[in-house]
């Protein structure tokens, strides 16, 4: 018996590390960073009142995720014991083993479960007590003191558990016990095929289940922001880029993978090698009431040196997701930018509580000391409102105010762009002046060469040169358009602005003047600080 | 072998001697008081306020912190570390026998083998008691959003704090806003839930109900409540509340009413009326506040809000209006306070509880004075019609949301003095005679670190003469 329970449990756990360090490696990253275990009595008794024992157990252990391999072993190791703790149970109970390994079936679908990152963890957690708690009881008493043990610890479960995992838990030993008391009388040479046939059934139906669970999109997202989070800009580009270009559409992904399109200095050239279908929104989130979207939202204004915003977002993102380690890292990178190093300082002092972040805290700490918590220069005469709907407006402000930013420049190009604003875009090309820019970048060169089209008199005025190249380039556009060959077109010239205004752009295939409707609306400024 | 023993016992000894140290007589004094965080210095305690724990922010390798009044010293705590956590029993019993005296913290410590100490720091403890409990809400300081919610209570002789309600409980994650007691009893009190099937819970004569304030004659639901003494009667502003985001600056937001109207809500026939004087879209009227005899509604008044007008122009002023309990009706407005002839503007009138003051938040413009880092706490003498700022009360930040207690000794107030982002609640005391109130001081806690690390905002503190004990029976209204 031993041996079999021992090689079934090493052989899961190996499997599962190998899948949680590889293709699963994005789950244990994603748990980490929604958790952050601190080490104070305040912690202890807010959890505990707020979520319950449970979870103050499951952040402890998420804690170790921090290390892949760590997370890795942990939660393998978990997962296998819940098989060995059954199948210990069922030796205890009837002295036999169980060859048709019901033990399995609770490991595959906890397992299984974990495949999503919504997935809660405490679930897993739920488990290892229900089944300690019932082995150790059928383990030390002897006789039918051990069903007293058992359904005492049960009781003792109920307290922070719930009712269902304990059943499930104990209605998993009981099946397995059954079956192992049904078939006692086994012959040996019956025992392998039988325990043979069960494995295979299982690992069959894990496999499909597995390929039918697993969530490729999930996986890209998380590592891409991973990869953001971490400014390795390339490698965001190469993950979003693989993903987007196999024709998905998702607009973090999007959105990540212009970011780092604007840090590897590609922007302006390759914008629209993947459809823009989702327009401006995907170069900074507009303000949705979304409690999602405040995940992702802050990143690009903190890279866009947009403090107010980036301050914003960061603080709904605390609200929703509580004291994580990116909230809090966030919301101290955000505070010391703008010079508030109280605030900055609490937000250290928590992440200090953590075992893995105390170093990034205490370097935030040094940091902090050269700071002192004064006001940022109330420079600005006339009040400029955001009411998070309007980034054209708010871009505009950063390029007006800090014309050395060229992120704001960039993306306010881009956004005009992408919103077929191609007069008011060729009007503020000259903005361009203040950065070293060797050639006018591609898609740049296109939109002017369509406003010297449409808008000629207008354009005249600015003094621009387009490329002769591009006005080749769109006459054989031009060409393929008129025959209506949508496929030539798609061959040659998707990722050309002229196709981005026919058939990609979700504001339509027309041209826009400047339209500032949002503005209008909005109060005027004028304070007087 | 013996030697070994002999010198281990000898170094035991020694570090057991230098853990039990203390100090009678110094080898040094100091004549400044030493600086302690929270600033628990020259103020007026309440006779039933918890121990105010604090850290002592001076260098030393011991710190002995000796706690007394006249010649008698109570409590004596001497530790390697600056924390002073004083036991609750021993300040109990000091609090009863020093009521009405002078208090003293004497803090002597030792540094490089040599015990110095510092000036006594003097509080006095008060005569008089505060209101049992503290009631507010704690959330995260976001702008819109919010997840985990709840209105907790604190017991002020303790540190034991409670859940009223939570939004976890409620299904959705309501938001839960505007607790509001009538005169500081939990026997009569109301609250807001918003979101699906949210309504206002009102809690009256033992009886829990739900109702809407969204009522088809007016054109939004109720928000700033304020409860009739009589406790019949609400009244309520209805707000039509926006928000906007600064591009730059030290402020972030701006929060305004597009519109906002007065109306009282009659409880037991669930009717809510209103006065062509307290309604319509000449003015912009929030924040009501009954007299204590219920013949007066105190509020501030705007004029209405015009689009593209700066927001900085919009600037309440204080006004009154009589207010007749048989027939509903009331007077004219009159206005108390022009503010905004001083370029001012005024919110959250309280009036106490003897009827002669009147605490009320001056900021430069808006009524959303939370987000205003300039806004103090001002009080105007209601016989004399003198007003003045709170000096003895304001900082640099935020001061905001304040309550009386009970018997008008006491108040409560947000002050995001220490950071200027948290709200956290203040005390201070409050001498009708002189209209003078005592230096302010934070809520004790265990952890005298605790305000470091919390990174949740402390709303509406609204002080309570007893613990509120409906909170099962909220939820149940809630769901009905």
């Amino acid at each position: 018996m031993k041996r079999i329970v021992f090689l079934t449990s090493s052989g899961l756990a190996i499997l599962f590390f190998i899948l949680y360090m590889s293709i699963l490696s994005h789950i244990l990253y994603y748990h980490e960073q929604h958790r952050l275990f601190l080490f104070s009595e305040a912690y202890l008794i807010n959890t505990v009142n707020s979520r319950g024992l449970l979870e103050y157990f499951t952040d402890f252990m998420i804690q170790f995720f921090y290390f892949p391999w760590l997370g890795s072993l942990l939660l393998s190791l978990l997962l296998a014991s819940v098989y060995g703790m059954i199948a210990y149970s069922t030796f205890r109970i009837t002295g036999k083993t169980d060859f048709l390994h019901f033990g399995l079936l609770p490991v595959i679908y906890l397992f299984l479960q974990t495949l999503s990152v919504d997935y809660k963890i405490s679930s897993i957690v739920a488990w290892i007590f229900s089944l300690s708690i019932i082995s150790m009881a059928v383990g030390l008493s002897a006789g039918r003191w051990k069903y007293v043990a058992a359904v005492s610890g049960c009781l003792l479960l109920l307290t922070f558990i719930s009712w269902e995992t304990v059943v499930l838990a104990a209605a998993s030993i009981s099946l397995s016990s059954l079956s192992a008391y049904y078939f006692r009388s086994l012959k040996k040479k019956r025992v392998l095929t039988v325990g043979f046939s069960a494995m295979s059934v299982y690992v069959c139906a894990g496999i499909y289940c597995f390929s039918g669970s697993y969530r490729v999109g999930e996986r890209y997202m998380v590592l891409a922001r991973k990869s953001a989070y971490e400014r390795n800009w390339n490698k965001t580009a190469e993950m979003t880029e693989h993903y987007l270009s196999s024709g998905h559409k998702n607009i973090v992904m999007l959105y990540y993978h212009n970011i780092a399109l604007f840090h590897t200095g590609r922007l302006g050239d390759n914008l629209l090698d993947i459809p823009q279908t989702f327009g401006v929104p995907a170069l900074c989130f507009p303000w949705r009431s979304n409690s999602r979207d405040t995940e992702f939202g802050q990143d690009v204004y903190y890279e866009l040196g947009h403090w107010n915003a980036a301050v914003r977002w960061a603080s709904e993102a605390l609200a929703i997701w509580g004291e994580t380690a990116p909230c809090l890292i966030n919301l101290i990178k955000c505070n010391m930018e703008i010079k508030r190093e109280a605030v900055a300082r609490r937000y250290v002092n928590v992440l200090k509580q953590s075992l893995f972040y105390r170093k990034t805290a205490e370097y935030f700490e040094k940091e902090l000391a050269s700071i002192r918590d004064e006001p940022v220069a109330d420079n600005v005469q006339i009040a400029h409102f955001t009411n998070g709907m309007d980034i054209l407006h708010e871009l505009e402000y950063l390029c007006e105010h800090h014309p050395e930013n060229r992120m704001a420049f960039e993306y306010y190009m881009v956004s005009l762009l992408l919103s077929n604003q191609v007069l008011n875009f060729a009007q503020n090309l000259y903005r361009m002046k203040a950065f070293d820019y060797r050639k006018m970048p591609k898609v740049y060169d296109e939109a002017l060469f369509m406003c010297k089209i449409m808008e000629k008199e207008e354009f005249d005025k600015l003094g621009i040169d387009v490329n002769p190249k591009t006005e080749d380039r769109f006459k054989r556009y031009y060409e393929l358009y008129k025959q209506g060959n949508r496929k030539g077109l798609d061959r040659e010239f998707k990722n050309s602005y002229w196709y981005y205004i026919h058939f990609v752009s979700p504001y339509g295939d027309k041209i826009l003047m400047w339209k500032n409707t949002k503005e209008s609306q909005m109060p005027l400024g004028g304070l007087e600080h | 072998m013996k030697y070994a023993y002999f010198f281990l016992l000898i170094a035991g000894s020694a570090y057991l001697q230098s853990c039990l140290a203390e100090c009678k007589n110094p080898d040094g004094q100091k004549l400044t008081v030493p600086a302690i965080y929270p600033d628990y210095t020259g103020t007026v305690f309440p006779a039933n306020i918890s121990a105010p724990n604090f850290i002592i922010q001076e260098d030393g390798e011991r710190f002995q912190t000796e706690i007394g009044y006249d010649n008698h010293i109570k409590i004596r705590l001497v530790k390697n570390s600056p924390q002073v956590q004083i036991p609750l029993k021993d300040w109990d019993g000091l609090l009863s026998n020093a009521r009405g005296k002078t208090i003293f913290f004497r803090i002597t410590i030792l540094k490089n083998g040599k015990w110095t100490r510092y000036a006594d720091i003097e509080n006095r403890v008060a005569d008089s008691s505060i209101d049992e409990y503290l009631a507010y809400r704690l959330i995260y300081p976001g702008y819109e959003l919010w997840n985990g919610m709840g209105i907790y209570q604190r017991q002020l002789s303790s540190y034991k704090e409670t859940a009223i309600v939570e939004n976890k409980s409620l299904g959705d994650k309501q938001c839960l806003n505007c607790h509001t007691f009538s005169k500081n009893s939990p026997e009569t009190m109301m609250l807001h839930i918003r979101g699906k099937s949210g309504g206002t819970i009102i809690y009256r004569d033992k009886n829990l109900k739900k109702t809407d304030t969204k009522r088809p004659e007016f054109k939004n639901a109720g928000a700033y409540a304020s409860w009739h003494p009589s406790g019949r009667y609400i009244a309520f502003s209805l707000n039509d509340v926006k928000q906007l985001f600064h591009i730059e600056g030290k402020k972030n937001i701006e929060v305004f009413d597009l519109a906002s109207d007065l109306a009282v809500y009659d409880v037991e026939n669930n009717t809510m009326i209103t006065d062509r004087s307290l309604s319509g879209n000449q003015y912009l009227e929030t924040f009501p506040n009954w007299s204590p005899d219920g013949k007066t509604l105190y509020y501030c008044r705007a004029n209405e809000y015009v689009a593209g007008e700066p927001l900085d122009s919009i600037r309440y002023d204080l006004y009154k209006i009589s207010f007749n309990p048989d027939s509903l009706t009331f007077g004219s407005p009159v206005c108390i306070y022009p503010a905004s002839r001083q370029n001012k503007s005024v919110s959250f009138p309280r009036i106490s509880p003897d009827g002669h003051y009147l605490m009320f938040t001056v900021s430069d413009y808006g009524n959303f004075s939370v987000w205003h880092p300039e806004s103090d706490l001002c009080l105007l003498n209601l016989s004399s019609k003198e007003m003045r700022l709170m000096d003895e009360v304001n900082s640099n930040e935020t001061e905001s949301f304040h309550t009386w207690s009970s018997d008008g000794k006491w108040f409560v107030f947000s002050s995001k003095r220490l950071d200027g982002l948290w709200a956290r609640p203040y005390f201070a005391c409050f001498d009708s005679e002189t209209g003078k109130a005592g230096k302010p001081f934070l809520l004790p806690q265990k952890d005298p670190l605790f305000y470091d690390t919390f990174t949740k905002t402390y709303n509406l503190p609204e002080l309570i003469t007893s613990p509120v004990t409906i909170g099962k029976d909220i939820i149940s209204a809630f769901f009905r």
